[in-house]
């Protein structure tokens, strides 16, 4: 271990949520197991996704150098999930629920991007943050630093639920029903870790709207949708929300169907725990390709799915949480630092003038603005990111938002600071005009980290970027009114299907090569939350897709009717005539002819899809008991440390509670509401699994139950070396003896289908 | 003070001939070729991002990279795992990575006329567990490099100024007043 890995954890140990400490410390501890094969690698997978810790691009130790396939020589180890390369350095997935930062958060990630990743913090299109070529050994580290300035990574990848997204502009939008902030955040908070989103078969992604008209929040593509909403009852009116399910992109995209068109305030979180559970228990495990919560709606239907979910909500037995986190309402009231007012006496400079068109928009709250701050393919540096938690702290009361456009949101700015900020914005590089326009263009990472990347989309987006900005002085401004989206593969990563202009990555073999293409896919609509998907027409060289955006646009320019939009455009010229305008340019030429055609953007290598690699969006399907066994298992290891150390009570009581804990997840696999005591666990392990005789061994019958039972009728025992060094032996008999029992249930199972 | 991670950067002393999108096939030849001690794996292009980290050689030991983030082009090598041995031992290290690596990109043939101002170096400890950016930590860092650099360099003659910020890492930029040189 590092040495400064241990100056943290003795630095830091006040500033920590005591459970998120904890959880922190389990996975050290898991990394540790891990590298000593004591954990299962699918396994150690799963767990390190659902700590934002992501595998990347080249980590199976294969990288086509343009030559050949080429081994990197990464020391032999343990995989850290299955063909990925222990030492092979790695993404971290930051959540930052609804996008909300304070100035501390920013210097944070900004000390963190310095000294673990490759020097960029990474704004993504869920308003996560994403650091790159992350050294596993640095995780517990970061996952620190982070913590102690109130950032939880659990449950940031694998198969949870991910970043909770909502709206930037809530609370300051003047289209908006009301503040959409505090719900996010009483959904984040009651969703993480909740036993009842554990045993997904993939991801499942929340996102608010304050309003149904704009995109901001682009709730139809979502598991989980939340559009604010009211309505009149008795004569007042009452807040609620619009809910719908199923939405999500990804290869097949599906629209989110309504399941309800008021769920009052009240029953938001009692209403998605109905839908977690119903999800957990009937969505898809094992075909990955099928397991989201659209294929599961899509199945059964919407009404009966509603019809389920309704049923379980009767089931749930109350958590006074439902209401209490609803309660906290008036913490999140967001004000200004500064008084309002005009803006005077506009100074004359054109790229002032420019920004202030395309990077501000007003709040319902007179004299002050939102001013969006463009970040070029989301990317940001550390010294910009302090330099913009000082701006942060200047103008405003520490708050800012990133937004799913991969910007980052500045609120409740006077209008009569417009100016200064400007100059400051510009002192640190960031007052880039254009932002939502043409030219900020939306990307995901693809081939440069991405292991599922099949063509570079930040290479296209960058050049783009450069191109469009060539010509933006002469562009008509509907035009640069237009939003461009790209994707390295068909997974939807970069919201292609919601953009005027579209493009995901495909591979294409010309004569003896491979050439990148690019799907160019019309007809999204980014309005209305995401109202409409678009559809690929044509696959063109990744090459010739900068003359696609001149054709199009010109094509539009020209053709169109006074006032029309351009998806009404679309519609009414055709796909098929957009499709033969392009005929000429879907074409590559030979390789002799043009050689530059057979390289991607920004990457001279010849062309390949070799790299790609399997991709961990999925996460690892592991049943719920796996966890249970696996932290019983830690816990019985450090059992064993605490006795080296000579504390014989702490490591006895660790035994005890590591039998308890392996008892507790057989019990989950029949009664998911067994609560975390002693007693009650007991009581549910002998009636389901002693009494039936369910654990009992084929030889050993009862025999390891018994050591559960007798030491918690010693529960309040003393331990001292010997009996702790019995208990702890014990113990993992007792564990193994529940792998076993879960093992046969399964085979049982296995046989009955 | 543990110099575990560092970060040395030379700049390059004729700017305006600098094509940054070259550096990206320099790079991958040296993947290639696997041309370093170190295990290099990826080139990462953020020359879209100003004042950023530019054009990236991406290694599992250390990172390489055209580097921009103080405004200035240069050869910037970024240690990443711990570095071994004493104080003197790892600087010497750093100092070699760092000096071959100009090295080689002078002789690229893709980047003729390249040049690198080999009076002057940026060095960063970029661990701010080990060495917080403290007035105490400055006079401290700045008695151990005088030690280091005597040990470790033909002329050791400089003038440093430190980085007085302590959110930013703690660091100087040392100007010598010959050419760096290694004993």
């Amino acid at each position: 271990m590092k040495v400064s890995s241990e100056l943290w954890k003795e630095q830091l140990k006040e500033q920590i949520r005591p459970d998120w400490a904890k959880e922190i410390e389990d996975f050290e501890t898991t990394i540790a197991l891990r590298t000593q094969n004591k954990v299962e690698e699918k396994l150690f997978a799963e767990t390190r996704l659902r700590r934002g810790v992501y595998g990347q691009r080249y980590d199976n130790g294969l990288r086509h150098d343009g030559i050949a396939q080429k081994t990197l020589n990464f020391e032999e180890k343990p995989g850290k999930g299955p063909g990925t390369v222990w030492d092979a350095p790695g993404m971290q997935r930051i959540k930052v629920p609804y996008g909300g930062l304070t100035p501390e958060q920013m210097e944070v990630i900004a000390d963190l991007t310095e000294e673990y990743s490759d020097g960029i913090a990474h704004v993504t299109t869920r308003q996560d943050f994403q650091l790159h070529y992350i050294h596993l050994e640095d995780t517990p580290s970061l996952h620190r630093r982070l913590a102690a300035v109130g950032i939880t990574v659990r449950e940031a990848c694998g198969n949870s639920v991910r970043n909770v997204t909502a709206c930037p502009y809530s609370g300051v939008c003047p289209d908006e029903k009301f503040d959409i902030t505090p719900y996010a955040h009483a959904l984040t908070y009651f969703l993480l870790g909740h036993p009842d989103v554990q045993d997904f078969g993939r991801k499942f992604k929340p996102a608010f709207s304050g309003c149904k008209n704009h995109a901001c929040g682009l709730t139809n593509m979502h598991d989980l949708g939340l559009i604010a909403t009211s309505r009149i009852v008795d004569g007042k009116e009452k807040q609620g929300f619009e809910i719908y399910v199923g939405g999500g992109l990804g290869a097949v995209p599906h629209q989110a169907k309504l399941l309800s068109d008021f769920v009052p305030l009240e029953e938001l979180l009692p209403l998605t725990q109905s839908i977690a559970r119903v999800f957990a228990r009937l969505g898809e495990k094992q075909n990955r390709n099928r397991a989201r919560l659209k294929f599961l709606i899509k199945d059964l239907g919407i009404e009966k799915f509603k019809e389920l979910v309704l049923e379980e909500r009767q089931k749930l037995p109350h958590d006074p949480r439902w209401t209490e986190m609803i309660q906290e309402i008036q913490s999140f009231q967001e004000s200004a630092k500064r008084p309002g007012g005009d803006l005077k006496n506009i100074p004359d400079d054109a790229d002032f003038k420019r920004w202030l068109e395309t990077n501000i928009r007003p709040q319902r709250q007179s004299g002050y603005v939102t001013v969006t701050i463009a970040l070029p393919l989301g990317d940001i540096t550390p010294n910009q990111l302090r330099e913009l938690a000082n701006i942060v702290r200047k103008y405003t009361k520490d708050t800012i938002r990133t937004s799913v456009e991969q910007n980052m949101v500045l609120r409740w700015i006077s209008k009569t600071d417009l100016w200064d900020l400007y100059q400051d914005l510009k002192k640190s590089q960031l007052s880039q005009s254009e932002a939502g326009h043409i030219m900020d263009i939306v990307a995901c990472p693809a081939t440069d980290t991405c292991k599922l990347g099949v063509a570079s989309s930040r290479g296209l987006a960058g050049e783009l970027r450069k191109q469009l900005a060539e010509k933006a002085f002469h562009m008509d401004e509907a035009i640069k009114d237009l939003h461009i989206k790209v994707s390295g593969c068909f997974n939807s990563c970069g919201q292609q299907h919601l953009a005027d202009l579209g493009f995901y990555g495909v591979g294409r073999k010309v004569g003896n090569y491979m050439v990148p293409h690019f799907q160019v896919v019309l007809g999204g609509q980014w309005e209305n939350n995401g109202g409409s998907y678009g559809l690929p027409i044509v696959a063109i060289p990744s090459k010739n897709i900068p003359a696609v955006v001149d054709r199009i646009s010109e094509k539009y320019l020209k053709e169109r009717n006074k006032q029309e939009s351009f998806q009404d455009f679309i519609k009414r010229i055709g796909k098929l005539e957009v499709k033969k305008s392009l005929e000429d340019l879907s074409k590559a030429p030979s390789f002799e002819e043009d050689p530059s055609f057979y390289n991607d953007w920004g990457d001279p290598r010849v062309y390949t899809t070799g790299d790609i690699g399997i991709g961990e969006c999925a996460g690892e399907v592991v049943n719920l008991i796996d966890f249970d066994l696996a932290d019983a298992e830690r816990e019985v290891f450090e059992a064993q440390v605490l006795l080296d150390e000579g504390k014989s009570q702490e490591a006895g009581n660790k035994a005890y509670w590591a039998m308890l804990h392996a008892a507790k997840g057989l019990v989950k696999t029949q009664f998911l509401d067994v609560k975390e005591e002693a007693e009650e666990i007991i009581q549910e392990f002998r009636k389901r699994f002693y009494d039936t005789e369910l654990f009992f061994d084929p030889f050993a019958k009862g025999k390891f139950a018994q050591y559960l039972f007798e030491t918690h009728q010693k529960a309040n025992q003393s331990f001292n070396s010997e009996n702790a060094h019995h208990t702890i032996e014990e113990a993992q008999l007792f564990i193994e003896a529940v792998h076993a029992c879960n093992l046969r249930m399964s085979q049982q199972i296995n046989q009955k289908k | 003070m543990e110099l575990e991670h560092l970060n040395l950067k030379i700049p390059i002393s004729n700017p305006e001939q600098l094509k940054p999108e070259l550096w990206n096939p320099a790079f991958q030849t040296w993947i290639q070729d696997q041309v370093c001690e170190e295990l290099l794996i990826d080139v990462a292009d953020y020359l879209h991002v100003p004042q950023g980290p530019g054009m990236m050689l991406i290694g599992l030991e250390a990172d390489y990279s055209l580097d921009h983030t103080d405004g200035r082009w240069g050869l910037k090598y970024n240690r990443k795992k711990t570095l071994t041995g004493d104080n003197e031992k790892r600087l010497k290290d750093a100092f070699k990575k760092t000096l071959s690596a100009c090295e080689r990109l002078v002789k690229d043939k893709n980047l003729k006329g390249l040049q690198f101002n080999l009076k002057e170096i940026e060095i960063l400890i970029n661990d701010r567990a080990l060495a917080p950016n403290t007035a105490e930590n400055r006079q401290n860092f700045k008695k151990e490099l005088h030690r280091l650099l005597t040990k470790v360099l033909i002329n050791a003659d400089h003038e440093g100024v430190f980085e007085e910020d302590p959110k930013k890492r703690l660091g100087v930029k040392i100007k010598f007043k010959e050419n760096i040189q290694l004993k």
